[in-house]
């Protein structure tokens, strides 16, 4: 046998062997290991560190007329700290300068804050009962937006799952198909006992998901519209949140993400500061 | 000779005739099942009619208009434990049925509360409070908040309601109302629990069109066997023409399922309707078998087809004349009136071929009778006692019953501009229901058992936010309330009110709007982000909105008003003359304003029966009259042929314009039936009275033999009708047994004025017509009616 063949066969030999143990490592992921992972990779908002992005909401109701606003989302994530989460208004002009103040501790619900500038004031949000109501009228509930999509609170994955491709633009992905499920104590208060999440399988990046209400009827999907990379990792650019039964949608666009130059000032999250905060400044952040 | 022809090959191969109308029966009562039940009363309108349009559009965008409520009522107080767990336990079995699209109610509903600091929006009740203190501040909550007080939770405290709203455009509210009366009957006592609002009316009215059918079809079949058995004294008499109008309603019904007609309130009577008139075709053609049968030593064959050809024409020629009264409905703009028409019309042809077809047959396979026993009804009526003497007593008050007819007529048109014009299905169906009752729950308790609405649309984003659009609206709706029946209005106003004064620590100073657009739109946006839902109150954009209604349910005459005093309004301040809003960037902003709710549905529906009733009966006389004068080759005759049916509708309207029935979608449909029927016996009067007549001129024999003869089966006839029609009394809904009792009252009507008023004309007259030699029928036929 020629060296080189000898060389060819080891590398195909190699390549083997990696692909069945990465094909192995793979297949013993469990669902509850995949929403672990999911979750440390972030959702909408949700990456660690500190972070600015600029979003979109295009929202068409169910009486199919639109409405678009116009966030900046700044975040500071940080283990053993509560996720802390500023949403400035930029448009429509009429509630520009509106603040939105979330500080979540970990395993306890998000306390909120509202900022109006036509009041001059700051009102906390006491709704401790349920918090799935639209954010801006979106198909996107302020607490999905302030706990960052972390599903693990509130459902269970199930052991196992199973695998799918998922098209995302013009690019097919290998997903994995979990199906969580409400947990007991959190049945009364969670809108969808059943939920489903496409997870594509090298990043963890969630491409689709399905909630289905309780009457087991399909009433919330979830899709990646477009997918970008953000610090080598691969993030939804736009995603779209759609309810078929009554045919309302929102497009969220993601129209920039930054990490901030400086480190964040830690009273941009005092309830006490909101109303100090000027909209133009935050915009120059 | 062609009717000669027909007779022979029906009486020659009666198998064939009857296998292949048994072969016809099996498909058409093959397609009854498909026959659905329609009874949402807007649906009657045309489909491009204006007010179902605004309707159907503000659907689309708002949800469904209709209100459709569970009503819990105590008596003492719901705030009790167990109370409040029945109702939370009912809103949560109500949001689990799949066509249900949003359900609130006294625990399920969002209380906002404000103080300095914080902001709530929360759910009224998340858990069954158990202490006094809890319960305490759940009724605090609960009665303080202004968007619940009076809409979920009564002020006197002893009623809850569950407002149920449905998919938008859902079709099968029967179904779905029927699975709210499951889990109701489930929590029913000690409190009583009301299910009420359109869509339980629609179902009721569906629930109980199917029993009336079932009912009214055995009791009708036991009249008919009655009359038939007082008539012929047989059972052949009996069983025949009991058997063709049984086959020609399965046909007719077989016919509109084939065809995709529904029921609708008023055409699923065509049936019961058609056994009535159909009856007429078998009686005659029966009553001619008898006749010739009972001549002596003819053989079966002869007296068939004697009987035969001798009804052909006439039964063909009073079906046409019954066919043309029913299809002037046609003119109708409702078409469940149009429906009617047409499958009645259809019917009553296919009883006149079975009857012409199916009886010589079977009876061409049975002995001929033997005999000549008459009726006890036929020997009263052909005595001097009967219609013998009433001969003798024409003939000598000719002028007075002429005068009489006159007076009376007058009289009865006085009082026709006072007939009222009633589309309300609560009117319809009549006092003395529980669905009735449950409609005077929500208006004793919530404000009104009927919701209506007006469209507020600006055509720009963000249109509804502007400070003085909402106190334009807001001073609408302080004009709505002054209305009479108008209980309470809805809007953004409301909310917008309340979340200032919310915002601005509840002090009641700011119940107000707003002079700040941005603060409105950041009071909107507060609500919205704490999960409030804006409902019918705007739209995504905020272009625009509804003003909801609550009314009681009043007379469609009120709603009439109401509609066009809410128009006047909607005219003189949103309307393209009135002056434009000002938005807060200066520039000019116009408001259109539009009723959509049910009710300018109702008040259209009322202006639709007025046109139709009166383009229905136009086309009918002038139908009759032009039929009458072909087959009597006189326009005279078939004047003189409409003359007791002026008197009969004259009667009918009359009648109920002074006993204050009102004129409504069955009752409208009285005066072409009775031109349809009626016509009959006018037809059948006058040939015949021009047959004696042409004999010797001698006027007072004439109507002697034709009152004897012709009278007897024009008494038959009605007397079938009358009672046929007064089954009809039986029926759920009191807007039938109104329509029946008139029928069979135009019934004895028409006949009356056939046996005098067209006599008393013909002996003081003597018109050119009677020594006309153009008859277009022969003696033998004419005798024959």
């Amino acid at each position: 046998m020629r060296p080189i063949t000898k060389c060819a066969l080891a590398v195909i030999g190699v390549a083997l062997l990696v692909g069945a143990w990465s094909l192995y490592g793979q297949q013993t992921l469990t669902g509850p290991q995949i929403l672990q992972r999911v979750e440390e990779k972030g959702g909408i908002g949700g990456l660690e560190g500190e972070l600015i992005s600029d979003i979109k909401f295009d929202i068409v109701g169910k009486d199919k007329k639109t409405a678009t606003n116009e966030f900046r989302f700044i975040s500071k994530r940080k283990k053993g700290e509560p996720d802390r989460l500023l949403v400035a208004f930029v448009k429509p002009d009429d509630v520009r300068g509106t603040l939105f103040l979330s500080i979540k501790p970990e395993n306890k619900d998000a306390d909120l804050w509202l900022y109006l500038p036509a009041l001059g004031a700051v009102k906390q949000l006491v709704n401790t009962q349920e918090r799935k109501g639209s954010f801006a009228g979106s198909n996107l509930s302020f607490e999905d937006l302030g706990s960052g999509f972390k599903y693990s609170e509130s459902y269970t994955a199930d052991e196992k799952v199973t695998e799918e491709k998922v098209k995302v633009g013009d690019k097919e992905y290998s997903t994995y198909v979990l199906t969580l499920r409400v947990k007991k104590e959190k049945e009364r208060t969670e809108d969808y006992p059943v939920r489903k999440m496409w997870v594509e399988k090298t990043e963890f990046v969630v491409l689709k998901g399905e909630a289905y209400n309780k009457t087991n009827k399909l009433e919330t999907v979830f899709e990646a519209l477009a997918l970008g990379k953000f610090e080598n990792d691969t993030v939804p650019d736009r995603v779209l949140i759609r309810n078929v039964l009554d045919g309302s949608q929102t497009t969220i666009s993601f129209v920039t993400r930054k990490r901030p130059a400086q480190p964040l000032p830690e009273n941009l999250f005092d309830p006490n500061n909101l109303k100090n905060l000027k909209i133009d400044d935050l915009l120059r952040l | 000779m062609k009717r000669k022809i027909f007779a022979e090959k029906i009486i020659d191969h009666p198998w064939w005739v009857i296998g292949v109308i048994l072969t016809l029966t099996a498909l058409f009562a093959s397609a009854i099942p498909r026959i659905r039940f329609e009874q949402d009363f807007e649906a009657f309108l045309p489909h491009d009619d204006p007010a179902t349009v605004a309707l159907r559009r503000a659907e689309e965008r708002y949800g469904d208009q209709k209100l459709f409520m569970v009503a819990l009522e105590a008596d003492d107080t719901i705030f009790k434990p167990e109370t409040l767990k029945k109702l939370k336990e009912m809103e949560e079995l109500f949001e689990q049925i799949p066509e249900v699209d949003e359900v609130r109610g006294p625990t399920n509903s969002q209380v906002i509360s404000g103080t300095e600091t914080a902001i709530t929006v929360a759910t009224a009740l998340p858990q069954i409070p158990e202490t006094p203190h809890e319960i305490a501040a759940y009724r605090e909550r609960v009665l303080g908040d202004r968007l619940l007080r009076g809409f979920v939770v009564s002020e006197d405290e002893k009623a809850a309601g569950i407002l149920i709203r449905l998919q938008p455009g859902e079709e099968d509210t029967v179904g779905v109302v029927n699975r709210v009366l499951e889990i109701v009957e489930r929590y029913q006592g000690p409190e009583r629990i009301y299910v009420g609002g359109m869509p339980r009316l629609n179902q009721f009215i569906a629930e109980s069109m199917r029993k009336d059918l079932l009912m009214l079809f055995p009791v009708m079949i036991g009249v008919i066997v009655l009359v038939l058995y007082v008539g012929f004294s047989s059972l052949r008499g009996v069983v025949l023409p009991l058997l063709t109008v049984v086959l020609s309603a399965i046909w007719e019904m077989g016919t509109m399922g084939w065809l995709g007609a529904p029921f609708t309130p008023f055409s699923f009577i065509a049936p019961v309707v058609l056994m009535a008139v159909g009856t007429a075709y078998g009686i005659h053609i029966l009553n001619k078998y008898y006749e010739e049968a009972h001549k002596e030593g003819r053989p079966r064959k002869e007296i068939l087809v004697e009987t035969v050809t001798a009804m052909l024409s006439p039964t063909a020629m009073a079906a046409l004349t019954t066919v043309a009264g029913f299809f002037a409905l046609l003119s109708s703009t409702l078409w469940p009136q149009r429906d009617f028409g047409i499958y009645t019309g259809i019917g009553v042809l296919y009883a006149a071929l079975l009857s012409l077809t199916l009886i010589p047959a079977i009876l061409a396979l049975l002995p001929v009778p033997q005999g000549g026993r008459r009726s006890l009804l036929a020997r009263w009526l052909q005595g001097r006692a009967g219609l013998v003497g009433l001969a003798y007593l024409i003939e000598r008050t000719t002028l007075v019953i002429l005068i009489g007819a006159g007076v009376v007529a007058v009289g009865w048109a006085v009082g026709i501009p006072r007939l009222r014009i009633e589309t309300s299905a609560k009117e319809f169906l009549g006092k003395g229901h529980p669905v009735i009752e449950a409609l005077d729950v929500l208006e004793r308790h919530f404000g009104g058992s009927l919701q209506t609405g007006i469209e507020i649309d600006l055509g720009v984003r963000d249109g509804l936010k502007e400070p003085e659009v909402l106190k334009k609206i807001l001073a609408l709706q302080e004009f709505l309330e002054t209305l009479p029946a108008v209980r309470r209005t809805t809007s953004l106003t409301n909310l917008v009110r309340e979340l200032n004064q919310k915002f601005h620590a509840d002090d009641p100073a700011y119940y107000v709007i707003p002079d700040d657009r941005k603060l409105i739109a950041q009071l909107l946006l507060l609500f919205t982000f704490q999960g409030g839902s804006l409902g019918q109150m705007a739209l995504t954009d905020f272009s625009a909105g509804e003003v909801l209604v609550s009314m009681e349910w009043v007379s469609s005459t009120q709603m009439s008003k109401l509609v066009a005093e809410i128009q006047r309004y909607l005219d003189e301040h949103f309307g393209p003359t009135a002056t434009t809003s000002l938005a807060s960037d200066g520039s000019a902003l116009q408001i259109k304003a539009e009723q959509v709710g049910t009710v300018p549905v109702y008040a259209r529906l009322m202006e639709q029966i007025k046109e139709s009733q009166i383009w229905s009966l136009l086309t009918s006389v002038s139908a009759s009259w032009l039929i009458v004068s072909l087959l009597m080759g006189s326009a005279v005759a078939g004047m003189l042929c409409i003359v007791p049916l002026v008197l009969t509708i004259l009667t009918e309207f009359g009648l109920m314009a002074y006993l204050g029935l009102p004129l409504d979608m069955s009752t409208m449909m009285i005066g072409s039936i009775a031109i349809g029927i009626g016509i009959d016996y006018a037809i059948h009067f006058v040939e015949r009275y021009r047959v004696e007549f042409a004999r010797d001129e001698a006027a007072r024999r004439a109507l002697e033999h034709t009152l004897t003869y012709t009278g007897a089966g024009i008494s038959y006839n009605a007397l079938a009708l009358t009672l046929g029609f007064g089954v009809l009394w039986l029926s759920t809904f009191k807007g039938l047994n109104t329509f029946g009792s008139l029928v069979a009252l135009t019934m004895v009507v028409s006949a009356l004025s056939a046996f005098t008023v067209i006599p008393a004309i013909l002996l003081l007259w003597k018109p050119k017509f009677l020594n006309s030699r153009k008859l277009k029928r022969p003696a033998q036929e004419v005798e024959a009616c």
